[in-house]
């Protein structure tokens, strides 16, 4: 089994909607694909709810109350983490990753809440050790424009592999109220947005 | 029950189970056995009407393949292998274990569905283990990388050979070309492909029809000769992998699975030394070689006297092939290079070198022609038939064969490591004849901890291992001083002409410059002698299992 964590405890930098595109991805290649939910809220899970038996099954996971053994079976979990996490939660949820997927947006107050996030996170021993590959990804952004090279400044001197940007469509927000993720449909603008993710599959595929 | 599965249960039953049942390998029905021989079309064409069941009727067909990986080869990287061919309107999409899960020499993994059009579509496959293993792609990451465009002509026959049993077989005669990017290359080869029955019969039809009409050995595959072509990759050597055995191995089973993975690492070179840019090639099939010498002398006694000096004489006359090769990139590499780094005004190493890079060039040309010789493909078929067909059990040691694999393992180790003991007492006072003779049992001592890692576990063997290695590392520096020295004499004798001054300067220049580092070197191995004394050993002292 391979396992995706998703995390960054500032609120909305997009680790939602990464984690659920993500793990529709697997599902459609025909991977037996797990999409665990750390958060009270059950933002993943409630998704999950929407997506219609049609579609590539996923299996939600309620980590809510603490970390579980994923059923047998499972060949690729995706790790939805909740906001304002502690320290000793992140590191338990690092422990279980394979690979783990840092979402950043280009704004002034996600990148001062990341920077200090990152300070303790590359402090984690298998981090630090270089044991564990973790990438940023800038989330909602556009390619050349001055948020996203203030973000590249940003991301010089860590240790993180770049894996490219996301760029802010309204299609993944549609799908997302489906229970679907833009790796469940075959239309050309959906087929458009499913490059943008090559980098992130080449980490995970390759790295992770 | 589908047509793939009787096939599989047909051909477990009619051939020997694969010697090695450890290795991760894709279901059993989709794993293909198969045998490719290569020359030029005209033989071929001219086997094909005379030698290849004449009588049976021909099916020919256009085949058109393209081969596709993502821009990062993650495919390729995993060993895998996609291609979408094309048979008149009709798409078929391949995908193929080019290497590691494929478990010897001749069985791949192979999965096909039909496809839409030319574009692939994995997951259509629709097999979860598969695609787990090949990893997520995302649509449009998958690009073609080279076409191969052949002309397929086959026909099925069946072989019934006395002693061997019987195969069902379809043989194809492929000729046509690969293309990428305006770079061709042909293709002209006979590929026989086992559909039921016997490995051995498939391995003897195939010597059969060389025995008819020589042809060459051919272990890349379509797929490895259009990567080559497309990458500009040159063939690299390939390193040795542990057999993978369990402590409740048979004797048999070790022989088959160590013997099994010799000749892998051997043919797994073959392509690398005909391609001859990269210099590991020689050396690591000398190697595979001499693991399987070693391997032989391990198993002697279950073994039937005949076969044994058989195969011990074929690997020795071809590692004595290779040999040239070997000892002169030693020599240009290690001991001449670094002399000429230092003293780059001295023109005559340039001309030693000069002489040295003909020396090479000639024996390079010997050791390709041995391996397109007819004697060397024949000496691979039977080897393949006699190791399929377990030719050992001629001998009737059949009790010896059934016993427990880690008591000789046991046995053999100890006995390696107390001869060598006993050559490097009284370590600091030994003769350069002496350390080649301590040397040498080193090296068998190492091949026969290497076979054997995986039945003590990695855990137990690495400090000794470790150890072993470094001591034999500087022994090696030692000898190929001793080995350049002899060589150089040679060549030095033959230059009767106007460089003959010029070499024999040059000669004393190399030899006395290493004779003076050896010098610095022996205290070194000295300490390796001792570190290699103290290693705590790791198998059973004495025999204390019932």
């Amino acid at each position: 089994m391979k396992s995706v964590l998703i995390v960054n405890p500032k609120g909305g930098c997009g680790k939602t909607t990464i984690a659920t595109n993500l793990a529709a991805a697997f599902a459609n290649w025909g991977l037996s694909t797990a999409l665990a939910d750390t958060d009270r809220q059950h933002s993943s899970l409630d998704w999950l709810v929407g997506r219609p038996d049609t579609a590539a099954p996923i299996r939600g996971l309620d980590w809510s109350k603490g970390i579980k053994k994923p059923p047998k079976g499972i060949t690729r979990l995706v790790i939805d983490s909740s906001a304002s996490l502690r320290m000793n939660e992140v590191r338990e949820l690092v422990r279980t990753a394979d690979a783990v997927i840092i979402p950043v947006l280009p704004s002034v107050f996600d990148l001062r809440a990341t920077t200090a996030f990152l300070k303790n996170f590359t402090d984690l021993k298998p981090i630090r050790k270089h044991k564990k590959p973790f990438a940023l990804v800038r989330n909602r952004s556009r390619f050349g424009s001055r948020a996203v090279k203030r973000l590249d400044g940003f991301m010089v001197g860590t240790d993180a592999v770049d894996i490219g940007w996301l760029t802010d469509r309204s299609l993944y927000n549609e799908v997302a109220w489906m229970g679907l993720g833009v790796f469940d449909l075959r239309t050309k603008p959906a087929l458009a947005i499913q490059q943008d993710w090559i980098p992130i599959v080449r980490f995970i595929e390759n790295e992770g | 029950m589908t047509l793939q599965d009787t096939q599989a249960q047909e051909r477990r039953g009619g051939g020997p189970e694969n010697a090695d049942g450890n290795a991760p390998a894709p279901t059993e029905n989709s794993i293909e056995i198969e045998l490719k021989l290569a020359g030029p079309s005209d033989v071929l064409e001219s086997l094909w009407g005379s030698t290849i069941a004449p009588k049976t009727k021909t099916v020919g067909r256009r085949l058109i393949s393209t081969y596709y990986d993502t821009s990062d080869f993650r495919l390729r990287r995993r060993g895998f292998t996609l291609r979408v061919r094309q048979d008149e309107n009709d798409f078929v999409q391949t995908v193929k274990v080019e290497n590691g899960a494929a478990q010897s020499v001749m069985q791949r993994g192979e999965w096909s569905t039909p496809t839409d059009g030319p574009a692939p579509d994995l997951t259509k496959l629709g097999d979860a283990e598969l695609l787990d293993k090949i990893g997520l792609i995302v649509a449009g990451e998958l690009q073609p990388i080279f076409t191969t465009d052949v002309t397929r002509q086959t026909k099925k026959y069946r072989v019934n050979r006395r002693g061997v049993g019987r195969a069902h077989v379809e043989a194809a005669l492929d000729t046509g070309e690969i293309r990428c990017e305006g770079k061709r290359e042909a293709i002209s080869e006979i590929e026989l492909e086992l559909l039921t029955g016997s490995i051995v019969a498939l391995q003897k039809e195939a010597a059969r029809i060389h025995h008819a009409s020589p042809l060459q050995f051919q272990p890349l595959s379509k797929a490895e000769r259009g990567f080559a072509l497309a990458l500009g990759d040159h063939l690299k050597g390939q390193k040795s992998k542990l057999p993978n055995l369990t402590p409740e191995a048979s004797v048999e089973k070790g022989l088959a699975s160590v013997l099994n993975n010799c000749m892998g690492h051997w043919l797994a070179n073959h392509a690398a030394v005909l391609d001859g840019r990269d210099t590991e090639g020689v050396h690591q099939m000398r190697v595979a070689l001499r693991r399987m010498r070693s391997a032989l002398t391990i198993f002697k006694s279950i073994l039937p006297v005949e076969d044994y000096e058989w195969l011990q004489s074929e690997a020795k006359s071809l590692i004595g092939n290779l040999g040239g090769v070997r000892d002169w990139d030693v020599f240009v590499d290690e001991l001449l290079q670094p002399v000429i780094e230092a003293r780059p005004e001295d023109a005559n190493l340039i001309i030693l070198r000069d002489a040295v890079d003909e020396e090479r060039r000639l024996a390079q040309e010997r050791a390709r022609s041995a391996l397109r010789s007819p004697a060397y493909l024949r000496f691979v078929l039977e080897l393949g038939a006699w190791l399929e067909g377990r030719g050992w059990r001629r001998a009737g040691t059949q009790t010896s064969l059934d016993r427990r694999l880690v008591d000789l393992a046991d046995e053999v180790l100890r006995k390696r490591h107390k001869q060598a003991v006993k050559l490097g007492r009284n370590f600091d006072a030994l003769p350069d004849e002496a350390l080649h003779r301590l040397r040498i049992s080193l090296k068998k001592l190492r091949y026969a901890t290497e076979f054997f890692v995986s039945l003590y576990g990695k855990g137990r063997t690495d400090t000794y291992l470790i150890a072993l290695r470094q001591l034999q590392d500087d022994l090696g520096h030692l000898n190929d001083v001793a080995v350049a020295e002899t060589r150089l004499r040679d060549v030095c004798g033959r230059h009767a002409d106007s460089n003959a001054g010029a070499l024999q300067a040059a000669f004393g220049t190399v030899i006395g410059w290493h004779s003076h580092t050896l010098a610095q070197v022996r205290p070194r191995i000295a300490q390796d002698w001792l570190e290699f004394t103290r290693t705590k050993t790791f198998w059973e002292q004495k025999d204390v299992r019932v």
